[in-house]
């Protein structure tokens, strides 16, 4: 997922990803991304939420997921075998309040003899499609399996962990303290070799005693001095059993990711949906293009095809969409931040062609239904959450507009709307802006700056496919249409 | 052991060694009424192993041996020199401190080598004490006679046995490496012969698998200091196998048992005799309060105390009073001929701690510790008693007056020239007439005899009993009778003027009982 780090799911994702996921219609995307895995759920969401920064961050992973799609049963193969190591671990895990050193080294050990097992599975899985590999990404995690793991070296393990069973019985060596207390334990090999040679050769002097069986004090004392003999060692292994959990567990995160994808992709093209490796520019270069930029969530829940809108937008830092009810400017407009919230998350985009600067993020600003406890207006409710936006929007942010102020007259709405998107546009947030304020579009219009991009839903009376034209904004939006459509005949009669 | 070739340590306490037997359990009546066994207490607090009690209840009779003790005061409150005590107490406090952990012990040889830590923490001890003596150079008889003997047992080939074998041993027992073999039930002990670290060995090994930040899970065991049984049995046999260092350890525990020189010993608890009332006045000093060394005579003289106080008083004000809050110290000045002080004044207004004070400043001064007071011209009292009126029961069947009188007349009995007697609202459990008569037959009687006599009372016709009595009065503020302001003044008695005010300020005025009764 990343060149040089792990990817994190519980990471704390930004405060505008509640808008989003509702005024994008996420949630449709991840159930796509997750089909009934919950792990994927998780995944997707934090990886879709969690924007990367950077073009050669994004490359990264589309590189990783065009290998997946290259292969997709490899992919599925690692994530669920990186699952069932997890689960296998789980099952033997030690849980409980008295960790002695001892229980810590016998359950390391059952678990390591487990962990080893599914680490030489996924050698060999790695090995066999390592030729196959074309993105760094997967490179490296071919490559470094068979030369961190080889066979030799997994023996050696071996023989440790049946070693660290103990059979011989628990050799340890003490010096004595100030106090002529046992200390600086040391662990040793059993004795086995020493044994035998006390029989045959010249015999090194040694007392012995037996702690009697039914003396709870003395079993006691004698499991703490072999605690204190297997203290460190148990340590090491504890930690080698969270290290190797702790990359299964990255493993299963990023595959999820890829899994997430391959599904999502699955399901578009089952539909004859396009999708298209975006193209990453960076976070400075103004404006996006795309063709046949289509909305995903809106296909997904549809039984056909959805139609897709050509824009060529470069070096603009607003688009405004004017025009027609009912005319696709609010597909338009969840179809942007879609395909860039997907292209910032290393995926494809849902469109022919999709290219935009990488931004630091992206935020929504729809109309919301009244506030049900009536504690604001819907204009105080609107003006507080913009004041919300401001405070967290950044130059080079995308900030997708829904009709907003318009919880007000037109006039105001347009004086408060041009208030506050004129100066976020000059400081370099890009800004789409679907509006029915026609003295707003109409002001921007004659405002006469050529970094605006203007888009009319045209007057149709028929139903979808809906395609935006390029064209000014519009004194009507064909308002009566609607009207018509509903009561069969015209406002004006 | 005693340092070869040395003569008999001096005593830092008494020129000739000894002093007089202590007085015993029935005479300290008068620590108590002057609340010198709450000083006591608190010196001997955390010494009570050196029985300094018996120290501070054994006044000197004699000035040289006071001006023995004022000598020594004078090189301890040189602070390096004090220091260099209080460091000595500290260590040998060590040494006390092994030997009891040692006693607490089961196991021989984890007893034994306790016994050569408070062996080794005593040769340090003396050693630091000797140097630090030594580059010191005490000026007093005592000091410098202590110095040249614990110099002269330092350089002792004895001493320096006591420290080689020592060290020594704990050397060869630092060397001891044991190899136990846990299989069952069976516990093997047997020499360690280089077996490799094979922690290190599973470490190493896995290391691959523990880089970055990991969690510790490295147990931390509690080690409380007596081991467990199967402890003690593997140290039996590590004792077995190694019979070379262990043996070494039983024959210096046997050998070195009364290790403790008996001077050091003795000077250890001296030295605490002045050590824990340095320590216990440097608060009141640091407060502003003044400790003196008085001039002392054994002939009737002049008897004159400037910023006097009580001591026990002044150590509770400065330790738990709020901070600023500020100790009343008195003056008194008594001619030669004049033997009888008496106190008259509002309750609690300050007599009964001048009175204190008066007879506190005695005591300690014939103890040749510094006294509670700027500067003192005192004689030296063969004997301080006390008669405090109401809390005595001598007898059964007689009077509380009759109990008095009975007490009074022993003191008189007892009493010297040099005997100090402070008596406190005595003949109180009579009529304010009887009081006067039965008090001015008991004055004329002491006058008589010429003890120095401290009378607190509230009768004031015994003030003006004849012309060998002087009069002191406990005052009140001027301005606000009820302010009482621990002032006690040399002046004639002056009745009452203050007890309205202080009946107002209790709710006793007339309006107010009328109005509180009418309720």
């Amino acid at each position: 997922m990343h060149p040089s780090k792990d990817f994190k799911v519980d990471r704390a994702l930004p405060p505008e990803s509640d808008d989003l996921v509702e005024d994008l219609g996420l949630g449709t995307l991840f159930s796509a991304m997750a089909g009934a895995d919950k792990f994927v759920l998780a995944v997707a969401k934090a990886a879709v939420l969690s924007p990367l920064r950077l073009p050669e961050e994004v490359l990264y992973r589309q590189r990783a997921l065009a290998d997946c799609a290259a292969h997709p049963g490899f992919a599925k193969e690692l994530y669920s075998l990186a699952t069932d190591a997890l689960e296998a671990h789980e099952k033997v895990t030690f849980w409980s309040l008295n960790i002695t050193p001892e229980s810590l080294r016998y359950y390391s050990v059952q678990s390591l003899e487990l962990l080893l097992g599914f680490l030489v599975r996924l050698r060999r899985l790695a090995e066999s499609h390592r030729p196959d590999m074309a993105s760094p990404a997967f490179a490296r995690l071919c490559s470094m399996l068979p030369s961190e793991l080889g066979d030799e070296y997994v023996k050696v393990l071996n023989s440790h962990l049946s070693e660290l069973k103990l059979a011989g019985g628990l050799a340890m060596s003490a010096q004595l303290s100030p106090t002529n207390r046992g200390t600086a334990y040391l662990l040793h090999r059993a004795p086995v070799r020493r044994l035998r040679e006390r029989m045959s050769r010249r015999s090194q002097a040694s007392y012995s005693f037996s702690v009697p069986q039914r003396d709870d004090n003395d079993w006691h004392a004698l499991g703490e001095l072999q605690a204190r003999g297997v203290n460190i060692a148990a340590n090491a292994l504890a930690q080698s059993v969270d290290h190797i959990v702790g990359f299964f567990a990255s493993l299963r995160t990023e595959l999820a990711f890829y899994v997430g994808c391959l599904n999502l992709q699955a399901a578009l093209e089952a539909k004859g949906e396009p999708v298209c490796t975006p193209v990453p520019w960076p976070a400075d270069r103004p404006g996006l293009c795309a063709e046949g930029l289509y909305d995903p969530c809106l296909s997904l829940g549809l039984s056909e095809r959805v139609v897709g809108n050509d824009v060529s937008a470069e070096a603009k830092t607003l688009v405004v969409l004017t025009g027609a009810n009912r005319g696709g400017k609010s597909t338009f407009l969840r179809s942007t931040g879609l395909a860039q919230l997907m292209m910032q998350a290393g995926m494809f985009a849902p469109a022919t062609a999709y290219a935009s600067g990488v931004c630091p993020a992206v935020f929504t600003h729809f109309k919301r239904d009244e506030d049900p406890a009536m504690t604001a207006g819907k204009l105080d409710e609107e003006l507080a959450r913009m004041s919300v936006t401001i405070s967290s929007v950044s130059p080079r942010c995308l900030l997708l507009c829904n009709e907003p102020f318009a919880s007000t007259n037109e006039r105001e709405g347009s004086d408060i709307g041009r208030q506050v998107l004129l100066p976020l546009t000059r400081a370099g947030v890009k800004v789409v802006l679907v509006t029915h304020l026609f003295d707003l579009a109409e002001s921007l219009h004659d405002g006469g700056t050529d970094n605006i991009l203007f888009l009319r839903a045209p007057r149709q009376a028929g139903v979808p496919p809906f395609k935006l034209i390029e064209g000014p904004p519009e004194p009507t939006a064909y308002g009566e249409d609607v009207y018509r459509r509903v009561f069969g005949n015209s406002p004006n009669r | 052991m005693t340092a070869s070739g040395t003569e008999k340590a001096p005593s830092i306490l008494y020129p000739e060694g000894v002093g007089l037997p202590s007085a015993p359990l029935e005479d300290r009546r008068f620590a108590v009424d002057l609340n010198l066994d709450q000083v006591f207490g608190a010196l001997n607090a955390g010494r009570e192993h050196l029985d300094l009690l018996s120290a501070y209840y054994s006044p000197l009779d004699n000035l040289d041996d006071v001006a023995y003790r004022h000598e020594v005061l004078k090189d301890l409150e040189r602070p390096p020199c004090l220091a260099a005590i209080r460091t000595f107490a500290q260590a040998m406090h060590k040494v006390r401190d092994f030997l009891a952990t040692m006693r607490s012990l089961h196991n021989r040889w984890q007893q034994q080598r306790l016994f050569l830590d408070a062996v080794t923490a005593y040769c340090g001890a003396v050693t630091s004490l000797a140097s630090a003596l030594s580059e010191l150079g005490p000026r007093s008889r005592a000091m410098g006679g202590f110095t040249e003997y614990v110099s002269n047992y330092r350089a002792s080939l004895g001493f320096a046995a006591l420290v080689d074998e020592a060290t020594k041993i704990v050397g060869a027992l630092g060397t001891v490496r044991y190899v136990l073999h846990l299989q069952g039930t069976r516990v093997t002990v047997s020499g360690y012969q280089g077996e490799a670290d094979y922690a290190k060995e599973v470490e190493d090994v896995f290391a691959k698998f523990r880089e970055g930040a990991a969690k510790d899970y490295t147990a931390s065991f509690r080690s409380p200091l007596d081991m467990n049984h199967v402890e003690g049995q593997v140290l039996n046999l590590v004792a077995r196998l190694n019979p070379g260092p262990f043996g070494a350890l039983d024959r210096y525990f046997r050998l070195y048992q009364d290790f403790v020189d008996p001077a050091i010993a003795a000077f250890e608890r001296d030295s605490q005799f002045y050590l824990a009332y340095l320590e216990h006045i440097k608060p009141l000093r640091a407060a502003g309060l003044r400790f003196c060394y008085p001039d002392l005579s054994t002939s009737p003289a002049r008897v004159s105390a400037k910023d006097a106080f009580d001591l026990a008083l002044a150590t509770k004000t400065v330790s738990l009073g709020p901070p600023g809050s500020s100790v009343v110290t008195n003056d008194f000045d008594l001619g030669a001929h004049e033997r009888v002080l008496v106190v008259t004044g509002p309750n609690s207004g300050g007599k009964t701690t001048f009175a204190r004070a008066f007879g506190q400043l005695h005591y300690l001064a014939s103890l040749g510790l510094p006294i509670p007071a700027r500067e003192a011209n005192l004689v030296l009292a063969d004997r301080v008693r006390t008669s405090f009126g109401q809390a005595e029961h001598l007898g059964i069947g007689r009077s509380h007056l009759e109990d008095e009188l009975v007490h009074f007349r022993q003191v008189i009995g007892q009493a010297s020239p040099r005997t100090v007697v402070v008596m406190n609202e005595s003949f109180s459990s009579t009529t304010l007439a009887d009081a006067a008569v039965v008090g001015k037959a008991v004055l004329a009687q002491l006058v008589r005899r010429g003890e120095l006599y401290i009378f607190v009372t509230f009768v004031d016709e015994l003030a003006a009993a004849n012309n060998a009595t002087v009069s002191m009065v406990a005052t009140v503020d001027p301005d606000d009778p009820v302010l009482r302001t621990y002032k006690v003044l040399r002046k004639p008695p002056e009745g009452q003027a203050y007890a309205a005010a202080l009946a107002e300020r209790y709710g006793l005025s007339h309006l107010a009982v009328e109005e509180r009764v009418g309720r």
